[in-house]
């Protein structure tokens, strides 16, 4: 068997929508062997997501499922029944990793909690991604993508001031959350060498909102009182320009703190009469104070160039811009072909779909490309029979019985 | 000896700057990876200059870099002298990891990519995490993160429904991709204790961006649809929002999806009426009626603060938070409760807040914090005690300011 980065690593997915399935994709994209656990007949609430082929729901085609489980073997189970727990805690007996997204009160009730866990492997690593976390006073809230959002500060920045606040677009939080669960896996897994013992993850997607995103902003809050809020398509206190900007056929992305490469930019856009004026002279001052004049001086150059043009003319002169570039446009742009960033893989109802591939390239054990999501139990035979040891027969009771 | 962290042992050479390129090192320092941040008076990281709102001069007070770089120790190395060059493949020759994100000439042109270093360390680990890559057709571009969203397509639909593209307003590129790095290189790091091989890791910062909007490359793939700015609404999900609150520029999270949640909403509201109303009975008629829905939930939220109305919803079982700013964060008893941010003295500026990260391990000891260096604060050290210079060889090449 070829070797990949983490070809000896067993992973448990018990995961629902993004955040847990996410960070099981990660790993299962490098190889590990991630057995994704659904209820039976429903499935992962993904796969009730969409978007599906021709706007047709099924649930072997929702794309957000597609994407989110490639690379994975697919199992049923239902963990309320008492044989299906005796199943889920065989699984978890030789797993190295147990990656979960339930509400807290529930994995307790039906003691698939770490405290119940490690006495059947003491080595295991269980990662528990929740809203809150699994302590202080919001443990039990529910939350979704859009709580996480507000509470870890990420809304608070996007949208005019004077408008409501939005969240971000598709489910950020429950990305950053699946990420950060996996980076937080892999160091377990060396705590574990070091102690020979298993331990417990618990990442509060809000955290990491209010961490990695907004946290690095904490201190300046506290010695200058200047806080962060929503100022539309410009970034406050940032040397001008520092936003997004129609153009004639879209929109661009143009940030200039250095003062040299404003006046590239000035230079490429034929030295206009207007930087004269004096609201230039202290460009963080432009942004914060003289924002709209300052856009209409550069809005009659923008009208008249494609966002191409101005993206060519930028770059040509070292001004770090770009186009607001549309899905459509990123899947046909000529760089990303270059580096072979689109993946596609053939699954048996959905068909030949392209895919996001994995941001890094290995120069020696390259991540997985080819995989695909699995059907609805399509392993259980797989796992129940060949790795568990039941018969054909019982599968077939287990089945009828609505335990898998 | 016993380890006393999980990542003793391992050191890291870090050339990372700014934001993107200094996450990964701190994340690893922070679980007793040895990381030495190598800069140079003639280059050096620009977060250290001046203050968060200020472009200027001043060295060492700025706070946000010494949240990114706690723990890492700091050298300072011309690296456009041979001499340094050479100082620095030496100390290569004695680490595991080297983390660097210049544009793709810089590191080659020293004599300090990849397949130079590999020969003083075989199995090195060297990860780059460039803006579009190690190659590629854009592979030179010049960007900060807002230009990398713009590209990523994430951009695009940030903003509210069917309006303008505003785009993101902290640089989410940024901790986005160092996050994509920490896992990347822990996983690289697991194999080379396994196989005894080092390899090279590409990281391109727009192509982890682009990888968190899966739904909308699917949905592209499979419709030709293209996404644009999608505001605070949810396909599948009604109320989903945030509504005003009492107090000025206040606002509370909502989300609804079960039928439970709808009726726990309605009693929650007092609003019998709304329950029975005939536009809102199943989640299909309150998609459809989103806009009356909205303004009557609004009218409730409206008379409570965001803290009550999040208390009053979850009491009834609805996913609802408040919407908080970096200030309200840092006040707010559940992060306090879970000590998201700690306190860490810094010698010039005193006392100040960085964030812990947003999981919690259940054993094992507490991650020390040490504050970020000061520049050149590890000279000694690293030439002295790793490299094994006499103190005069070291200020020899400090008059030749080759440690400069």
């Amino acid at each position: 068997m070829e070797d990949h980065l983490l070809s000896d690593l067993k992973v448990i997915e018990w995961g629902s929508f993004i955040s847990a399935p996410f960070c099981g994709k990660l790993m299962a994209e490098l190889g590990a062997e991630v057995i994704k656990i659904e209820p039976p007949v429903a499935g992962d609430e993904a796969r009730h997501y969409g978007p599906f082929p021709n706007d047709i729901p099924d649930s072997e085609r929702s794309g957000l499922f597609l994407y989110l489980n490639t690379h994975k073997l697919g199992i049923t189970l239902e963990p309320h029944t008492a044989t299906g727990r005796d199943l889920f805690t065989k699984l978890i007996r030789d797993a190295d990793i147990f990656v979960q997204n339930y509400p807290n009160r529930l994995v307790k009730e039906l003691k698939l909690d770490f405290r119940s866990l490690k006495k059947i492997n003491p080595k295991l690593i269980m990662t528990s991604i929740s809203p809150y976390g699994q302590t202080g006073p919001y443990r039990h809230w529910k939350g979704y993508d859009i709580n996480c959002g507000a509470l870890g500060g990420i809304s608070a920045t996007i949208g005019y001031p004077e408008r409501e606040p939005i969240t971000c677009p598709l489910f950020q939080g429950d990305y950053q959350a699946g990420l950060c669960a996996a980076i937080a896996t892999m160091i377990a897994l060396f705590e574990r060498e070091r102690t020979n013992r298993g331990l417990h993850v618990d990442l509060s997607e809000t955290e990491c909102w209010a961490t990695f995103h907004i946290g690095v902003g904490m201190q300046a809050f506290i010695s200058e009182g200047r806080v962060r809020r929503r100022s539309g398509h410009r970034s406050l206190h940032r040397p001008f320009p520092d936003e997004v900007l129609p153009c004639k056929d879209g929109y661009v992305c143009i940030d200039t703190p250095q003062n040299r490469q404003w006046l590239r930019f000035l230079e490429l856009m034929g030295n206009p009469e207007w930087a004269k004026d004096p609201i230039f002279k202290n460009r963080i001052k432009t942004t914060d104070e003289y924002g709209d004049q300052a856009d209409a001086y550069l809005n009659e150059w923008l009208m008249k160039h494609t966002k191409e043009e101005i993206f060519k003319l930028c770059q040509d002169h070292k001004v770090p811009a770009a186009p607001i570039r549309t899905v459509d446009e990123v899947m046909e742009e000529p760089h990303l072909k270059d580096r072979d960033y689109f993946v596609e893989a053939n699954h048996p109802y959905a068909g030949r779909i392209k895919y996001p591939g994995a941001c890094y390239q290995f120069s020696l054990t390259p991540a997985l490309r080819d995989g695909r999501a699995p059907c609805l139990g399509e392993h259980n035979e797989k796992v129940y029979c060949k790795r568990l040891g039941y018969s054909q027969a019982d599968l077939t009771v287990l089945k009828r019985a609505g335990v898998i | 000896m016993m380890k006393k962290f999980p990542l003793q042992g391992c050191r890291v050479v870090d050339f990372g700057w700014v934001w993107a390129g200094t996450v990964l090192g701190h994340i690893l320092a922070d679980y007793g990876a040895e990381t030495i941040k190598v800069e140079s008076r003639r280059r050096l990281d620009g977060l250290r200059l001046g203050r968060v709102f200020e472009l200027g001069t001043a060295l060492e007070v700025n706070p946000t870099f010494h949240n990114l770089n706690r723990n890492k120790l700091s050298i300072t190395v011309d690296m456009q002298q041979p001499k340094g060059v050479e100082l620095l493949k030496e100390l290569i020759a004695r680490s595991d990891i080297v983390v660097e994100n210049f544009t793709p000439d810089v590191m080659k042109k020293r004599g300090l990519d990849y397949d130079s270093l590999v020969k003083v360390k075989p199995d090195l680990i060297m990860i780059s995490m460039r803006a579009a890559g190690n190659y590629g057709s854009l592979a030179h571009i010049v960007t900060y993160a807002p230009v990398i969203s713009a590209l990523s397509g994430i951009d695009s639909m940030v903003g509210y429904t069917d309006e303008r593209p505003l785009g993101f307003k902290h640089a989410y590129a940024d901790p986005t991709a160092s996050l994509f790095g920490a896992f990347a290189a822990l996983a690289a790091l697991r194999y080379r204790k396994r196989t005894g091989k080092g390899q090279y890791i590409d990281l391109s910062q727009w192509e982890a961006t682009t990888g968190l909007i899966g739904e909308a490359v699917m949905d592209y793939a499979m419709n030709r649809r293209v996404y644009r700015p999608l505001g605070n609404r949810h396909p599948a999900m009604a109320p989903h929002g945030n509504y005003p609150c009492k107090e000025n520029d206040t606002w509370v999270a909502i989300a609804v999806k079960t039928e439970e949640e709808w009726s726990g909403l309605c009693r929650a509201m007092e609003a019998p009426d709304l329950a029975t109303d005939g536009r809102f009975t199943d989640r299909y008629k309150r998609l459809k009626n989103i806009m009356a829905l909205d303004k009557s939930i609004s009218e409730w939220t409206s008379k409570h603060t965001d803290y009550e109305a999040a208390h009053i919803l979850q009491k009834h079982g609805v996913a609802a938070t408040p919407l908080l700013t970096t200030d309200r964060i840092f006040a707010d008893p559940h992060f306090n409760k879970r000590q998201t941010f700690v306190q860490v003295d810094h010698p010039v500026t005193g006392a100040e807040v960085i964030y812990d990260l947003p999981w919690r391990f259940s054993k094992g000891p507490r991650k020390k914090f040490r504050h970020a260096p000061l520049l050149g604060e590890h000279n000694d050290y690293v030439f002295g005690k790793i490299l094994g210079l006499s103190q005069e060889e070291i200020s020899n090449l400090a008059k030749e300011e080759v440690i400069y």
